[in-house]
Formats: structure tokens, C-alpha cells, sequence
């Protein structure tokens, strides 16, 4: 039972970071990132209304309830930003405090519910394994594997069967709709996955994770991949992973798992960001500071070659003045040019360019 | 090919692959385009030109349907657009897309296919290699697998002239391929699209600069929100015109 509770707790986070991480790659390249956070907070209304509706949580009106919920606060939002001034991230912020509000009015009026504020925002992981479907009575196993692992066949078989049409309307709206591929209805379809992704994880990990899900590992494969197939998958796995790790960090440290889970995805994603290959900030800081030097080589070799055969020759102690480097840069740089025998001294210590050097100024120039 | 109605039509859409009548678009309460009766001829290279503001894209997106018209109606080869919309390649402004998209440049000049594949259809050997061909046209076949974002400004625009050469329409409507590129792409876009020319096909451009126009362009189309003059360039393109197109505003103003 030990055993298995475990599986199960961090089944139902492998199958939340999978359906939240595919899904959140459409979400992060269409810049409406934040769209998932107003959707997961705001399903809430829905969840409560379907909750009151039928006298309990019954998980298909929970779902309907959320998705409904969902699909309406896309629409006002997309209402207010295309009917005015607002701009798309104004409009989120006040559609979806406002709903999730009402929900949370709601919650609390319903005493004879099992919903609770801490629960929507945190979720209950936890639980999980003591939450089982049953088939005409029979023990079928834990509800939420069931339901999220539905989900991920769905999400999966809609991001593969209209891959290219997620992919076009993503990149260009105009050509899909020229294609006739119906860019509109790609969208509302996505966002029927995204409501529907959010409501299902929802309700095992709560509002906060699956925004962390949703957003996070797809923005970290952003920043890894140059391919959108490769993005998908990179981010897929750095959600499990986040998941794994979190869960064990939660069960050595004794801490709340949704939140742990949440934090390994940012601290993946920090660490990313910092030490990535290519566009990680020291590979970026790397490649900037050596496209300086090497701008600063061509301008030191003009100089020179400019310089030569005048009266104002060019040694290391001229640099700082003529070119208004630091004169430990000057020393750097007169050091490395000699060591790559650009140029060599002459017998007043000034510099003048060996045949190498020659070249290098005229690679410069072309 | 052409659904022949009548004699008269017949023969306006035997010499014309796009039939503008009474066109105005408004964005909001602002008119952006105003009663405009306009039609492009087949086998010509011609030239939108107005000052910034004038309706010049909004002309163009207006005859594929990507902004709502107001009133009026627009057929190319005698059909709504819905119903033609493979005869016509769109190449938008640059800057109208996201170049950190991950993907590289051999990908987008195949999505020019994803029409013809229509739902559901995965790109295939074909495709790709057709894609590869229309990528060589422009001169870009070393840059392949390169993330467009990577790509020099003219190399971007190339990738997607190739992409509408892989759409292979009739007509190509373009917004400004040329505004700020460099003079390698500058000419392969000339050389391609005079090939295109020849081959009877339309290509209707955005153009900024006028003293390019005699030598670029067969034909002028010169808008400020009306219709100020539509014609081969020996006849239209005049200094009396080109007054008239640029002083509206003023004119405006003054009203």
C-alpha cells in the first residue's frame, strides 16, 4: 500500500507536467502564457457551479463546468482587448480575478461541499491514491490516473493529428488562413485542450502547479531548441522531471509537494537560463565578449596600419590615449597581438605589421 | 478555367485575374479605403504606391479577406476569394511574424504547401523536396536548417518569396519585399518575379520607393484612401498624380 500510494502520487505529477508541459509549448510560442494562468484560476467558477449543480463532484460536470468556464473567460477577454484600448495582458487581469473571485465566493457559501480556497490554489496531490473510480462497483484504480491519463491520450493525439495546423496558425496567421487551415478554429480548439488541461490538473495539483507546468518547461525548451518537434518534447520531459525530483524533494524534506514540484521547475528553468548552450546568459555573455575582442583586434590593427609611417607611431603606452582603452586592456590586447605575431617592434619599441597582420587588416576591411 | 458568365465579363476576366468593385474598408469609424473600383492585370508587374497611412496593405488584405471589407466586393478569376484561394501567394511584412519561432527556414517555405495538403495531411518527401527547389530559387539552399531568426533581413524575405513560390499560385500579393533589404536580395526578387511575369502570372507589390517604380513596374496603382490613379506606368505614372496622391492629406487638413 506504502508502495503504491507513492506510484501513484507521482503518476498523477508525471501525467500533470505531460499534459500541462505539451500543451503550454502552443500557450508560451503564441505569447499567451498568461491566458493559461487566467484559465486556471478561473475554471474555479465552473467547477463550483457544476459542483452545485448536480449536489457533488461528479467528474464529468466538473469538467464541463470548467471548460465552460474556461472557453468564457478567453471569450471576454478577447472581448475587451479587441473592443478598445486594453491591451491583452489588462484584459486578463481584470477577467480573471473576477471570476475566480465569484468561485471563491461560491466556495465559501458552500459549507456542504468538499471545495475549500486552500485546496483550489495548492491542490491535493496528497490524496490522490484514497480517491479511486469505480466500475459498477469494482475498484478500478486511482481516479486520478485514470482521468489525467485520458487526457494525455487526448492531448497527444490532438497536438499530433493537427500538428501542422497548430504549427502554422502559431507562426502565421495570414498564410493559414490563405490555406484555408482556419486559424480561428485552431485557436478555439486549443483552448478547449487548455481549459480542459487546467480543470483536469486542477483538481490534483491545483491552480499554482499547473500554471508552473503550463509555462515553465516549455519556456526552458524555448531557450534549448531551435525545432518546434524538439521543443515539445524537451519540454514534456523537463516537466517530468521537474515532477520526479519535486516529489522526492517534498517526501526528504517534508514539505508540501505541489509546491516543491513547482519550484524545481523554476530553479530547471533558472538553471537553463544561466548555463544553456547557446542562449544561456554565459554562452551569450561568452560569445559577445569574444565578438568584442575581436572587433577590438580589427580596430587596434587598423590603427596601426593608419598609424604607420607617421609621426605619431603606435606602441602600448600610446593606446590608452589614441583609442581610450583602459591601460590594462591596451597591455591585454598589445600582448595578445604580438603573441599572434600580427605585429612585431621595431627598434623605438612601435609597432608595425608582419605579413600576417597585413592580412588580418585586410580581412577587416573586406 | 475562368467561369464565363457573359461575353463582356469574359473578356474583362481573360485580361484581369483580380476584379475590385466599389471596395471600402473601414477600421472602426476611420475610412482606410474608400470606394475603390480597381482590377489587376494578369502578366504584369505592378506597383501600389501612397504615403504611409494611405490604405496600401490594407488594399492587399483586403483582396485575400484578411481584414473585413465594409462594402464592395473583390473576385479573383471570377470567383470569390474563398473559393480561389490556392491562385493566390501572400508575402506579408517581415515583420508581421515571430523570427524566434523554432523553426529553420527549409520548414517555412514548406508551410507555403500546407494549403495544397489541405487537413490533416502530413508534409511528406514531396513536399520537402519542393520546398528545398523553391529555397534554391532564391539562393538560399546552404541555409536550409538554419533558425530564421539567424537569417539577415534579406535573407529573411527571400525565405518567404520562396514560400509563395512553393504555393505556386496566379497571383502574388506582396507588402513591401523590398523595404530595406540588401541589393543581392533586391535583385533576386526582380529576376524571380520577371520570370513569374512571363509566365502570365500577376504580381501586385507594396512599393515605398518612387524613383524605382518606371523602372521596376509595368503598372501603378497610386492610392490615398481613394483611388487616385490605376494604370501603365507611361500613362499614370505622372508628376501630376504622384501630387495628387501625396497632397491628399494636406488637403484634408485644410478642409
Amino acid at each position: 500500500m506504502e508502495i503504491s500510494s507513492d506510484l501513484i502520487i507521482i503518476g498523477t505529477a508525471i501525467l500533470v507536467a505531460a499534459n500541462c508541459a505539451s500543451i503550454g509549448v502552443f500557450l508560451v510560442l503564441r505569447k499567451m502564457a498568461m491566458m493559461s494562468d487566467a484559465i486556471s484560476h478561473s475554471v474555479l467558477l465552473g467547477i463550483v457551479i457544476a459542483v452545485f449543480a448536480v449536489g457533488g463532484r461528479e467528474p464529468v460536470a466538473v469538467i464541463v463546468g470548467g471548460v465552460l468556464s474556461g472557453i468564457l473567460t478567453i471569450s471576454l477577454v478577447e472581448l475587451l482587448y479587441r473592443s478598445g484600448k486594453l491591451k491583452q495582458d489588462s484584459s486578463i487581469g481584470i477577467i480573471f480575478p473576477f471570476l475566480f473571485a465569484i468561485g471563491v465566493i461560491l466556495v465559501t457559501q458552500a459549507g456542504n461541499v468538499h471545495i475549500d480556497v486552500q485546496h483550489v490554489l495548492y491542490g491535493s496531490i496528497e490524496f490522490a491514491p484514497f480517491d479511486t473510480l469505480y466500475l459498477d462497483e469494482l475498484d478500478i484504480g486511482s481516479k486520478s490516473i485514470w482521468v489525467l491519463g485520458i487526457l494525455a491520450i487526448s492531448n497527444v493525439s490532438f497536438i499530433v493529428i493537427l500538428y501542422k495546423e497548430l504549427k502554422i496558425s502559431t507562426f502565421d496567421k495570414s498564410l493559414a488562413l490563405g490555406a484555408g487551415l482556419m486559424p480561428l478554429l485552431v485557436h478555439y480548439l486549443l483552448m478547449i485542450m487548455v481549459a480542459t488541461t487546467a480543470v483536469v490538473a486542477f483538481e490534483s495539483v491545483g491552480a499554482i502547479l499547473v500554471i508552473a507546468f503550463f509555462i515553465v518547461p516549455a519556456s526552458a525548451a524555448f531557450l534549448l531548441t531551435d525545432r518546434l518537434s524538439r521543443m515539445l518534447v524537451l519540454s514534456v520531459f523537463l516537466g517530468i522531471i521537474s515532477a520526479v525530483i519535486g516529489y522526492l524533494f517534498a517526501l526528504f524534506a517534508d514539505v508540501s509537494i505541489s509546491g516543491s514540484m513547482a519550484s524545481i521547475t523554476g530553479i530547471i528553468f533558472g538553471l537553463i537560463w544561466v548555463f544553456g548552450p547557446n542562449r544561456g546568459l554565459i554562452s551569450r555573455w561568452r560569445q559577445v565578449s569574444k565578438q568584442r575582442f575581436e572587433i577590438n583586434l580589427g580596430i587596434l590593427l587598423t590603427h596601426i596600419q593608419k598609424e604607420l609611417g607617421s609621426d605619431r607611431q603606435v606602441s602600448t603606452s600610446t593606446l590608452s590615449n589614441s583609442l581610450g582603452w583602459t591601460k590594462e586592456y591596451s597591455e591585454k590586447l598589445s600582448e595578445f597581438i604580438q603573441e599572434q605575431k600580427f605585429v612585431e617592434k621595431n627598434t623605438q619599441g612601435n609597432f608595425i605589421l608582419t605579413d600576417i597582420g597585413l592580412k588580418k587588416v585586410e580581412n577587416y576591411s573586406n | 478555367m475562368d467561369q464565363k458568365s457573359s461575353k463582356n465579363n469574359s473578356e474583362v476576366e481573360n485580361e484581369y485575374s483580380v476584379i475590385i468593385k466599389n471596395l471600402s474598408v473601414t477600421y472602426r469609424t476611420e475610412p482606410a479605403l474608400w470606394n475603390i473600383d480597381l482590377n489587376f492585370p494578369k502578366g504584369k508587374m505592378i506597383a501600389i504606391v501612397g504615403p504611409n497611412g494611405a490604405g496600401k496593405s490594407t488594399l492587399v488584405k483586403a483582396v485575400m479577406g484578411l481584414v473585413p471589407i465594409t462594402a464592395g466586393k473583390v473576385s479573383i478569376f471570377g470567383k470569390p476569394y474563398s473559393k480561389n484561394r490556392d491562385k493566390v501567394a501572400y508575402v506579408p511584412q517581415r515583420g508581421s511574424v515571430d523570427w524566434d519561432f523554432p523553426t529553420d527556414a527549409l520548414d517555412v517555405v514548406e508551410m507555403g504547401l500546407y494549403g495544397k495538403l489541405g487537413w490533416f495531411r502530413r508534409p511528406n518527401s514531396k513536399t520537402r523536396d519542393l520546398a528545398r527547389e523553391c529555397l534554391d530559387k532564391v539562393g538560399l539552399s546552404n541555409y536550409a536548417d538554419r533558425q530564421i531568426g539567424q537569417l539577415s533581413g534579406g535573407q529573411q524575405q527571400r525565405v518567404f518569396l520562396a514560400r509563395a513560390l512553393a504555393q505556386d499560385a496566379q497571383i502574388y500579393l506582396m507588402d513591401e519585399p523590398l523595404n530595406g533589404v540588401d541589393v543581392i536580395t533586391e535583385k533576386t526578387i526582380l529576376s524571380i518575379l520577371e520570370n513569374l511575369k512571363k509566365e502570365g502570372k500577376t504580381i501586385v507589390m507594396v512599393h515605398h520607393e518612387l524613383q524605382t517604380v518606371d523602372k521596376y513596374f509595368d503598372w501603378v496603382v497610386m492610392v490615398n484612401r481613394n483611388l487616385i490613379a490605376n494604370g501603365p506606368i507611361k500613362e499614370v505614372f505622372t508628376k501630376i498624380n504622384l501630387d495628387r496622391t501625396y497632397q491628399e492629406k494636406q488637403r484634408i487638413s485644410i478642409q
